[in-house]
């Protein structure tokens, strides 16, 4: 290494390690090796006037109360996105639940509801209260395919209706105490028997023949007897019990 | 305590004050230079699985922290040539230690470096306290090393000038045959 670029070398990196830059300083008469010692105090003097600046004393304290407080933020934060997806989950899962449970229920939960949004929109078919006879029941059923076999006991009224999409025969009957109505689809029939509570309705549904009975009324103590009335007029008296 | 938060808190422990005089050289303004070691110490947190090696703690916080004085200093171009009231309530009158002659040389040194443009004092602060060699301040500024060498040769000049109050270092630098 020549003076030149031991100089050049010294100007900007005195404290190098390199091998040959240190040995020129060992081995030049020409004042290089004073001039390595000047650098060197130099650079002891840079080093300590930048050293000089006192750090805050509680400045690692700081430090570390900013970042447990933001890691806190942050876990707040991704808690109640936490939260907000867990829920959202839960409303998605009771919603497609209550869809299955709609579609498993095919007909059932489904005609259960055009039942009563249909009763509904002839609610004062509820208020009638003189029964119908032979002469106007035989046509309604007629009309909807259905061969009457046996009268139905109690009932107060009678028409050809359409039940959402379904063509349906729609009866009222009334004993002693309140109204049961007794819609009887024609055409769907439902794999079982169940009972309901909907909207403020007990109802029943019942596979009957090549169609579903359908039983709405304040509650159910008449359905059974309501159930044995129109499987006799559908069925006959022979066939009610195979239903 | 979880060992990623031990490894943190010691962290701090060990290079809050580093950072801090670095961040302090940097920007001139103490509070400034607080900010930095907190925002600094903020990204080290998140980043702080991408750290395998201890001895490399200290250069890597380093490097953040120019990075984030860089985006600042984007944002808000500051007069740096001034030493400001900060500055020098942050400095201890002893500092230099207990002689007088050399306390004054040092609050001298301490005010030429403050006055250095940042092209020159920065490289020279990333040798000097953050202990990088050229080829690693080149990397960082994204320059040469050979132009890296030129700026800490220019620095230490400028300081030797500033300081001794002549103009003799002008022609030395050309005699030692920099750019």
């Amino acid at each position: 290494m020549e003076c030149l670029e031991f100089r050049r070398r010294l100007a900007a990196e005195p404290t190098s390690r390199d091998i040959e830059f240190l040995r020129h300083r060992d081995a030049c008469h020409a004042g290089c090796t004073e001039s390595w010692w000047r650098a060197q105090r130099f650079e002891r003097q840079l080093g300590r006037a930048l050293q000089s600046v006192e750090a805050p004393s509680d400045l690692a304290e700081r430090v570390l109360l900013a970042q447990a407080t933001s890691l806190r933020s942050r876990m707040r934060r991704h808690w109640q996105i936490g939260l907000a997806l867990a829920a959202s989950l839960l409303v998605a899962l009771v919603v497609a639940g209550y869809a299955w449970n709609l579609r498993a229920g095919d007909n059932g939960g489904v005609l259960a509801g055009m039942a009563i949004a249909h009763v509904r929109s002839e609610a004062y078919s509820l208020t009638m209260t003189q029964p119908v006879g032979d002469a106007q029941l035989r046509p309604v059923f007629a009309k909807r395919g259905v061969a009457l076999r046996g009268m139905p006991v109690h009932a107060v009224f009678a028409a050809d209706c359409r039940v959402g999409p379904y063509r349906a025969v729609h009866l009222v009957l009334r004993e002693n105490g309140d109204p049961i109505t007794a819609l009887y689809v024609v055409g769907h029939r439902i794999a079982d028997a169940r009972d309901f509570h909907r909207a403020g309705w007990r109802g029943r549904e019942v596979p009957m023949g090549g169609g579903t009975l359908v039983l709405l009324g304040n509650g159910s103590a008449g359905f059974a007897a309501a159930e044995r009335a129109m499987a006799e007029a559908v069925l006959g008296p022979a066939q009610r019990a195979l239903g | 305590m979880n060992l990623r938060q031990r490894q943190f808190d010691a962290l701090v422990h060990a290079h809050a004050g580093d950072l801090y005089r670095f961040a302090y050289w940097l920007c001139g303004d103490p509070s400034r230079a607080e900010d930095l070691v907190q925002e600094t110490m903020l990204r080290a947190w998140r980043a702080l699985d991408s750290l395998h090696d201890a001895a490399a703690a200290k250069p890597w916080l380093l490097t953040i922290l120019r990075r984030e004085h860089a985006r600042g200093f984007e944002r808000k171009s500051l007069d740096l040539t001034i030493l400001d009231d900060g500055l020098k309530d942050s400095i201890p009158d002893d500092a230099a230690g207990a002689d007088p002659e050399q306390a004054g040389s040092d609050a001298e040194l301490r005010e030429a470096i403050m006055k250095l443009e940042p092209k020159y004092r920065e490289p020279l602060l990333m040798q000097v306290l953050g202990g990088f060699s050229c080829e690693e301040i080149a990397a960082e500024l994204g320059v040469k090393p050979g132009a890296v060498m030129t700026q800490l040769f220019r620095a230490r000049h400028k300081l030797r000038k500033l300081l001794s109050g002549d103009a003799a270092a002008d022609n030395k630098e050309t005699a030692h045959g920099m750019p």
